[in-house]
């Protein structure tokens, strides 16, 4: 919604459409309508037609309300490589949905605790609950089968060739490790985090 | 947790729906459509790819690549919805309208899901025929591959097929994680069948009153005992379960003390089985031969048929036998005759081989001699449970009722006897072939006559080898 808004004060603002903003601005209105397929497709064809870096940014935000939490992550990561000067709490708090829908919940808090009461109190409120359910989530040792879940889902999106979620996985898998006494697998993670920063380097 | 805050997910895009033209026509962005489209597919994102090939051939209506991609998936949505109900059908029970659907989908083209679920929904109505070329083609698909192969096993398993089965079920559980335990289980289970199967059982046994004469009644003095059994058995089904079967098994019972009763037995028998074991009608003539401390003692004949029929959990079945008995022995030959047993049953089943059940029970012996010809009838509940893959418990209990027909001048009495019975066992398969049996039984005769009142207690150990061949 506040993407939408967002958009049009811009766009209206300009007072002309540059190549592709038509396109950006046809994705508000549909984010707006909750017509999200469409909404993504425009907000694409908007960045494939050069409206602006902030288009990925917004693709990848419309991608969580389609629930495909995981694409969303690799999207928000190569609209931040792209340009990391669009992001914004509200994109923060989008991002923070996708980690949490992928079981990355430390991901999740990390963005969660910058995201405040910068949004609105609306979404502040929903910040803050999802921060409590982390924290009962994370209350306890992580088991060493959760850690391993982590790896299972760092190996098989490095094996497809989504680095950056894979990363997002190791991570999170390097964070619980730290968790437990016996930090399980902790080195094992952080070594592939360090092979794909080489894979990933150009 | 998250519903609350993600409000609502997104209503499914139609690509069957018409498409109208934009105003204004734009061959570049049809083709950034295009290229997102694709995309989407490529990744499986129908519902995207969807909207995408729309939006491509509303900016460029003449655009052949939009317009086939668009129809395909339309092709594609339909047999999804058609998918979906078939599947809904199906696990309403309704397996001839999913196999309805199933059909209509593989019509407009290969479908291996569509021929796994088809050819389960067969296998289900045991149309194994018609089921097997379907799980076939599944099995083809690599992600098929292990539950295709699961249902060929049982298939084969039901035709008699118990190495063929065997192969299927281990292939299935070295395939996929998620079906190894059932395949595992199927797999000891069709080790034991097959077209020919030989089966050994040995054990020891104690009884405090050990059946020394023909109708079971006491021996005065007591004749508590304990016995060594040894048994063999070869069955041979050319056809599997549903067809003709012959049946030759022997078995000898060494007592510790009452040796002169030392008992053989030998049988043959042959019939016919129409269908397999849930629904099934059956026809059988047996010999049996019986020798006792080294002499003949039984010469029978015996006719059993006998039916049962499940639906769902319910399964009901009926038997009856004739057995026409020859004792050879002089103290014996009063018993020879003719016995008649019957039995209605009802029982419920539950998954994993679980059941509880009633049956009627009735026994007409009718004896060359008069004093001993009776009529034994009665009620009796029982249940066996499965306790994980290997342990299994049965519980059986009992009452009945015999009345002689005629008065016996020895007792000055015409006798009547009511029996309470109850029997547990728990079987433990140690391995593929390999069952131990642990069993208990517990007797009490109350009787009219009061020498034929008694407590009998037996229990024992048995160990079974069973192998399945072809």
């Amino acid at each position: 919604m506040r993407i939408a808004a967002f958009l049009a004060v811009v766009c209206l603002a300009a007072g002309a459409l540059a190549a592709g903003e038509d396109h950006l601005l046809a994705g508000a209105q549909l984010f707006r309508d909750r017509r999200f397929q469409e909404a993504y497709v425009e907000f694409t064809v908007a960045a494939r037609l050069g409206a602006g870096d902030d288009a990925a940014w917004y693709a990848a935000a419309t991608l969580v309300k389609l629930e495909r939490p995981e694409d969303a992550l690799e999207a928000f990561a190569a609209a931040e490589r792209a340009a990391p000067s669009i992001a914004d709490p509200l994109l923060d708090y989008y991002r923070a949905l996708a980690c949490y829908e992928a079981r990355l919940f430390l991901c999740a808090d990390r963005l969660l605790e910058s995201v405040g009461d910068r949004t609105g109190p609306r979404i502040g409120a929903q910040a803050r609950k999802m921060r409590a359910d982390i924290a009962a989530l994370l209350a306890t040792e992580p088991s060493a089968d959760s850690i391993d879940w982590y790896h299972a889902h760092g190996a098989a999106a490095r094996k497809e060739g989504r680095h950056s979620l894979a990363a997002l996985y190791y991570t999170e898998a390097a964070a619980l490790s730290r968790r437990r006494q016996d930090r399980h697998r902790e080195a094992e993670a952080r070594a592939s985090l360090a092979e794909l920063r080489k894979e990933i380097a150009p | 947790m998250i519903a609350s805050v993600v409000l609502a997910v997104a209503a499914g895009i139609d690509p069957c729906a018409p498409v109208e033209p934009a105003q204004k026509q734009d061959a570049g962005a049809a083709q950034a459509y295009l290229e997102v489209a694709e995309q989407e597919q490529r990744g499986g994102a129908l519902d995207t790819a969807a909207a995408a090939y729309r939006s491509a051939l509303r900016a460029d209506p003449q655009n052949p690549s939009a317009r086939a991609a668009l129809a395909a998936l339309c092709r594609r949505t339909t047999a999804g919805e058609q998918f979906g109900e078939a599947l809904r059908r199906m696990e309403s029970g309704d397996r001839r309208g999913a196999i309805a659907l199933f059909e209509r989908i593989r019509a407009a083209g290969p479908d291996p899901a569509s021929a796994l679920l088809e050819g389960i929904c067969r296998y289900e109505l045991q149309e194994d025929q018609e089921a097997v070329p379907l799980l076939r083609e599944a099995e083809r698909d690599p992600t098929l591959a292990p539950s295709a192969q699961l249902f060929l096993g049982l298939v084969s398993l039901r035709q008699g097929g118990g190495e063929e089965a065997a192969r299927s079920f281990e292939t299935a559980a070295a395939r996929d994680p998620a079906i190894a335990p059932a395949a595992t289980s199927l797999l000891r289970l069709a080790r034991r069948e097959g077209r020919i199967v030989f089966s050994l059982l040995a054990g020891p046994s104690a009884d405090s009153n050990v059946d020394l004469a023909p109708d079971g009644s006491p021996t005065a003095g007591g004749s508590e005992d304990a016995a060594g059994t040894v048994a063999a058995s070869l069955l041979v089904r050319p056809s599997g379960e549903s067809g003709p079967f012959a049946r030759a098994s022997g078995s000898y019972r060494k007592l510790m003390r009452f040796t002169q009763f030392d008992l053989g037995s030998a049988e043959a028998a042959a019939g016919w089985q129409l269908g397999r074991e849930p629904r099934h009608a059956l026809a059988e003539y047996a010999y049996d031969f019986l020798g006792l401390g080294g002499d003949g003692y039984l010469s029978a004949h015996r006719v059993l048929v006998e039916g049962r029929w499940t639906f769902r959990h319910l399964s009901l079945a009926g038997s009856y036998a004739a057995r026409f008995e020859s004792f050879l022995t002089g103290a014996a030959a009063p018993y020879s005759g003719t016995r008649h047993l019957a039995e209605l049953s009802g029982e419920w089943r539950f998954a994993g081989g679980s059941a509880v059940g009633l049956a009627y029970g009735a026994v007409r012996d009718l004896t060359d001699d008069a004093t001993l010809t009776y009529l034994e009838h009665g009620p009796r509940a029982y249940a066996r449970f499965s306790a994980g893959q290997n342990l299994r418990f049965a519980f059986d209990a009992g009452v009945s009722r015999r009345k002689y027909d005629a008065l016996d001048p020895a007792f000055a009495a015409t006798r009547a006897d009511t029996y309470l019975d109850g029997a547990a066992a728990a079987e433990l398969d140690l391995a593929d072939r390999w069952t131990g049996r642990f069993w208990g039984a517990w007797r009490k005769s109350f009787s009219n006559v009061s020498y034929f009142a008694y407590t009998e207690l037996s229990g024992g150990v048995t160990l079974t080898f069973v192998m399945g061949l072809l």
